[in-house]
């Protein structure tokens, strides 16, 4: 029975750390500089592309690369356009608060926690109460 | 994303019903006519929906001499601005979206009216895809404020609570006008000090706010023991149409950024009914991963803030968000098509992150210059 606890500890341990960094790589998505830039503005550079008929270069040489482009941005497109018009953060699976160690992914966010060390604790939480 | 931005004609070229809401505003402050087409058009219901038509309806009321024009499947508008005058306006919402998606874009153009806004919203107040009217009080009018100054005449009230789906819902929204926004740096998030909130429960047992109440807060004084969660049970008209129950939580931080998250109960005729213990909780985690995400606004006014930026004066401003949504993404090519006005964006290199302090997720910082918007419709005294 210990044995059996224990692969069945170990199964969930993977299956969150899996949950853990797919929540990290979406949300490191939303907040990369090169690809915060590219969902912003550079997909529109490619969607202005197809609308202006595809140049000479691009039928010669990379006309494979052109419609590919094409499709996807086609596709993302279509799928945005019709949906429901809400401001609301969707996010598909919350991260598992249950879990203590990523409880402490958020500590130093409260006066609780740590501050910088440029910024002296006492001294603020003394403003904080006048 | 959508368009086919023509630039030689005034005309500006939109597709598709997502973000209506953003392109009337933009269209308006900017002052320039746009078309929308391929509304729902491969869709079996094709065109524009009651909804959308309610807050057409609405735009019309607010502003004079729009002119809106919509063909017969209601696939196609194209809409001409006119000047926005605010004054006293009520209007019904339609049922099938909340109060919620009314008030956002109002909140967006009251300052900029000739007259100051006086709004009575009556409809749903709460349902589960629009920020309710008192997450916006909480925390969109906190950003509202950093930009007017003087918060007089500033005020966001539900008279009346009506839960989805047949409302009954009233909501008073009043804000002053100014001439300009002034340039603003908004950078430093601070340290959260405070959770703040409020239960509500219409036409049940009043016991199931306090409900609420306790298990969220099972969750979060593992935080911060500074919580303080009020619990609001309406009775008679003030109850609306429609049973629910709901609880809204707000982070304040010492800086005065406010994160805030939602939950309200399944609507009635859903298959599941909603428990209170377990709608407490899943709100205490709903703010915790919006603090996670974290930034100097919270995920759903990211736009309010983004478009007071857009406006403000010639100067720069700063502003340190968590992981856009994807709204804001849209909203950003939005502003970049009407305003022509691009934005800095990268990852936030903080003196937190520097030190490994655990402060959730990586934070976005946006940089632009303002456009440099005057309220013309406003006298200078």
């Amino acid at each position: 029975i210990d044995a059996d606890e224990e692969t069945e500890v170990d199964k969930t341990a993977w299956k969150e750390d899996m949950l853990k960094q797919a929540s990290q790589s979406f949300y490191d998505r939303l907040s990369n500089t090169t690809s915060l830039n590219k969902m912003v503005y550079g997909q529109r550079n490619q969607g202005d592309q197809d609308d202006t008929e595809v140049n000479e270069d691009d039928q010669i040489g990379g006309l494979f690369k052109v419609i590919k482009q094409n499709q996807e941005n086609k596709a993302s497109h279509s799928a945005v356009m019709n949906q429901i018009d809400s401001t609301q953060f969707v996010v598909d699976k919350l991260q598992n608060w249950e879990i203590e160690e990523i409880c402490d992914s958020i500590r130093d966010c409260f006066v609780t926690g740590k501050w910088k060390e440029s910024e002296d604790a006492e001294a603020l939480l003394g403003l904080d109460d006048e | 994303m959508s368009a086919a931005t023509k630039k030689s004609s005034s005309l500006l070229d939109f597709e598709g019903s997502n973000f209506l809401r953003c392109r009337l505003v933009l269209a308006t402050l900017r002052g320039r006519s746009i078309r929308i087409t391929r509304i729902r058009d491969q869709d079996l219901n094709p065109g524009l929906r009651e909804y959308e038509a309610s807050f057409i309806r609405l735009m019309d009321q607010i502003t004079n001499g729009s002119r809106i024009e919509v063909n017969q499947t209601g696939t196609r508008l194209t809409y001409q601005p006119g000047l926005l005058m605010g004054g006293k306006v009520e209007h019904d919402c339609n049922l099938e979206r909340g109060i919620g998606y009314f008030l956002e874009p109002m909140l967006q153009l009251a300052p900029f009216c000739k007259h100051p806004l006086h709004l009575i919203f009556r409809g749903v107040t709460n349902n589960q895809i629009d920020p309710s009217p008192d997450l916006l009080r909480l925390s969109a009018l906190p950003v509202l404020k950093r930009y007017l100054i003087v918060d007089e005449g500033l005020e966001l009230k539900v008279t009346k609570r009506g839960a989805a789906p047949e409302g009954g819902g009233q909501v008073v929204f009043k804000c002053p006008i100014r001439r300009s926004f002034r340039a603003m740096q908004f950078t430093d998030m601070g340290k959260i000090k405070r959770i703040r909130g409020s239960a509500w429960a219409a036409r049940v047992s009043p016991a199931m706010s306090n409900r609420i109440v306790e298990s969220a807060k099972g969750v979060l004084l593992k935080f911060i023991p500074d919580i303080y969660i009020h619990t609001d049970s309406y009775k008679g008209a003030a109850s609306g149409k429609s049973a629910g129950f709901g609880l809204v939580l707000t982070a304040e931080t010492t800086t005065g950024a406010f994160l805030s998250a939602e939950v309200c109960s399944n609507a009635k005729g859903k298959e599941q009914v909603s428990v209170p213990e377990d709608l407490g909780v899943q709100g205490a985690k709903l703010l915790l991963e919006e603090i996670f995400r974290g930034g100097c606004v919270d995920s759903t006014n990211q736009s309010l803030m983004l478009l007071f930026m857009t406006l403000s004066q010639r100067d720069v401003s700063k502003l340190v968000t968590g992981p856009l949504s994807n709204y804001t993404v849209h909203f950003l090519r939005h502003i970049k098509d009407v305003f022509e006005l691009r934005f800095k964006l990268e990852t936030h290199e903080s003196e937190e992150k520097e030190e490994g302090l655990r402060v959730g997720c990586d934070k976005v910082m946006l940089t632009c210059q303002g456009s440099g918007y005057i309220n013309l419709s406003k006298r200078t005294t």
